[in-house]
């Protein structure tokens, strides 16, 4: 039984592996970047250089509400963070419709920064490819399933796996992708299998709907509610007031420091005020997400004149599974040195896509090289695994170069991404792969080194005044794009080298 | 390696296990979330994350099982016959 099992589950992993591998490629090399999603935001806006954490944020951004939302139906405030020193405010107008802006949480004063989605971009795509309608979620949810079988059988099956990590046999074609593929894949195996269950945990709602539609009669809403804890009816203490005076920006500084208080130690992270200027507000505090694993965030609620109305603490064993696994996805909680852990299994994961999808175009070369023609395969292997780095980098130029008030610039943004997709892809598909790698793997480097430039010539910024004023999260983005740059053309020197030793 | 050569299992065999595991694995999967959220006790909240989780393991499974027998109408059974079971539960739990 078993050797059957070996063998239906090699050929599904070797033929079928493709079109997942391309895929999940792109989902974890976008993905190892959204967590570092807030730094990214905060390169993508240089402007924003002065914005620091401070105590005040809660009193200033509602000042700043109270004059801009005054009649909105729901404030909400994302408070700043040592990762994101920005205060973020949303307000949902009169007739519906959110609106946002950017403030600095020292001042109130909305940031003038360029219109760009930042790190946001990255992020959306690690999940929803930005493909139509929902088809993008789709495909990711069922690879990530391939994934897992994948996973799982190969621990059941794989006889030599502790020896296979110690294995690799460079310079020997085919045996070292065989070798670089199954060290990318054992090195951080537990994390494969938790970032892909996690991840289907996170597209829940969207992929696996069919007991909430059962328990809740399809009111994915009042699903939402129960899960956030805000379902459950709020003990009322006391009757309600007729009406207090509209809310003062002093009630919800006090009512943040009670939370806090309250949490020992918790800091607030989100404070959701609903009908701001009616005389029955009340305003929801939650505890910032990067303080416990788990998502499901406790959170406070309070009447308009400071008391306490409604607590959360965390859901029953099932909520509470749930928020670990899906916080466990997001890593929110993570500090610099964990962050950077799951951000290399992240890219070991990228690197066994790479290595996989490589191996499969090696392993099926006609022996015969003179004869033999490039496949569909091995050209989109070149557009997948360099034209996405390379989008990458060219959103992160276009950032730099488009001008600052151009209208639609985030879409700008949007569109040098996948026009610079095309481009690789376009190359892939006329060049024959092996120059096309060399030739992109170039255009890659340059664009890597390229991103930091343009910032040189703004006075006060760039690379040497951030590392001189200790703006280490700008200067971080900015080397490690230059390590990228270097890197790229490093290994495109050595293939081309090797290319022309072959010849002779 | 198997000392005795087997016969390899063709490619329309593996397509077939991959229809079953995806797509057979997702039936499974949808009808005992569906099933699961009514039948398991507590609150509904902690029902439906319970059902919809173990769903997912639910899903795994199936598709790791649909590789191990030789034949393919096997595969199928180990996707219809949970299927069967769920629909009948939920059934059952619809009249009581």
């Amino acid at each position: 039984m078993k050797d059957g099992f070996r063998q239906t589950m090699a050929l599904a992993h070797s033929w079928a592996g493709l079109f997942p591998g391309w895929l999940l490629y792109a989902v974890f090399l976008t993905g190892s970047l959204t967590y570092y999603r807030q730094e990214i935001s905060q390169w993508m806006r240089p402007e924003l250089s002065g914005a620091a954490v401070d105590p005040q944020a809660p009193l200033h951004a509602v000042e700043r509400l109270r004059q801009i939302g005054a009649d909105a139906r729901l404030w909400r405030i994302d408070l700043p963070d040592a990762r994101n020193p920005v205060t973020e405010i949303l307000w949902k107008g009169k007739e519906g419709g959110f609106r946002s802006d950017l403030l600095d949480p020292r001042t109130g004063e909305a940031l003038r920064a360029r219109q760009t989605m930042g790190g946001d971009f990255l992020f959306y795509f690690h999940f929803d490819l930005n493909a139509p309608g929902r088809i993008g979620r789709w495909l990711i949810c069922f690879a990530a399933i391939a994934m897992l079988v994948a996973i799982i059988s190969g621990i059941i099956t794989h006889r030599r796996i502790f020896a296979d990590f110690f294995t690799f046999r460079p310079r020997k074609g085919q045996r070292s992708w065989l070798d670089a593929h199954n060290v990318a894949g054992v090195v951080a195996l537990p994390f494969y299998l938790m970032i892909s269950f996690t991840g289907l945990v996170t597209l829940t709602s969207m992929f696996m709907p069919w007991a909430i539609q059962r328990a809740y009669h399809g009111d994915m809403a009042a699903y939402a509610r129960d899960l956030a804890g805000r379902g459950i009816a709020p003990v009322v203490l006391h009757a309600r007031p007729m009406a207090s005076p509209p809310l003062s920006s002093e009630t919800v500084d006090h009512v943040v420091k009670r939370a806090e208080g309250l949490w020992r130690g918790g800091r607030a992270g989100r404070i959701l005020v609903d009908d701001p200027a009616s005389g029955h507000a009340t305003v929801t505090v939650e505890r910032r997400d990067s303080d416990g694993i788990s998502y499901d965030l406790p959170w406070l609620r309070f009447e308009g004149d400071g008391r306490l109305v409604a607590r959360h603490d965390g859901g029953g064993p099932a909520v509470t599974t749930q928020g670990w696994l899906y916080g466990l996805h997001l890593a929110r909680f993570s500090g610099a040195g964990l962050r950077f852990l799951f951000f290399l299994s992240g890219l070991l994961g990228t690197a066994m896509m790479a290595t996989g999808l490589i191996l499969w175009v090696v392993k099926r070369r006609p022996k015969d090289v003179a004869r033999a023609r490039p496949t569909a395969a091995e050209r989109t292997n070149v557009a997948v695994i360099a034209g996405l780095p390379i989008a990458i980098a060219s959103l992160l130029l276009a950032n730099r170069l488009l001008p600052f008030g151009l209208p639609g610039r985030m879409a700008w943004e949007a569109s040098a991404f996948f026009l610079a997709w095309i481009a690789a892809l376009v190359n892939a598909l006329w060049m024959t792969p092996a120059r096309a790698w060399i030739w992109q793997g170039r255009w890659l480097g340059l664009l890597c080194l390229a991103a930091p430039v343009p910032q040189l010539f703004v006075p006060g910024s760039g690379l040497f005044a951030w590392i001189g004023s200790g703006d280490m999260v700008r200067a971080s983005v900015d080397m490690a794009l230059v390590a990228t740059g270097l890197l790229a053309l490093g290994i495109t020197t050595l293939m081309k080298a090797r290319r022309s030793v072959a010849r002779a | 390696m198997a000392l005795v050569k087997q016969a390899a299992p063709g490619r329309k065999a593996v397509l077939n296990r991959i229809a079953a595991a995806l797509g057979g694995g997702y039936a499974v999967a949808a009808l005992a979330a569906s099933t699961l959220a009514v039948m398991l006790p507590g609150p509904a909240i902690e029902a439906a994350v319970t059902a919809h989780l173990l769903a997912y393991l639910l899903f795994v499974l199936v598709a790791l099982a649909v590789f191990v027998p030789r034949r393919g109408a096997t595969a199928w059974a180990i996707v219809l016959l949970p299927c069967a079971v769920f629909l009948l539960a939920g059934w059952l739990g619809s009249r009581g």
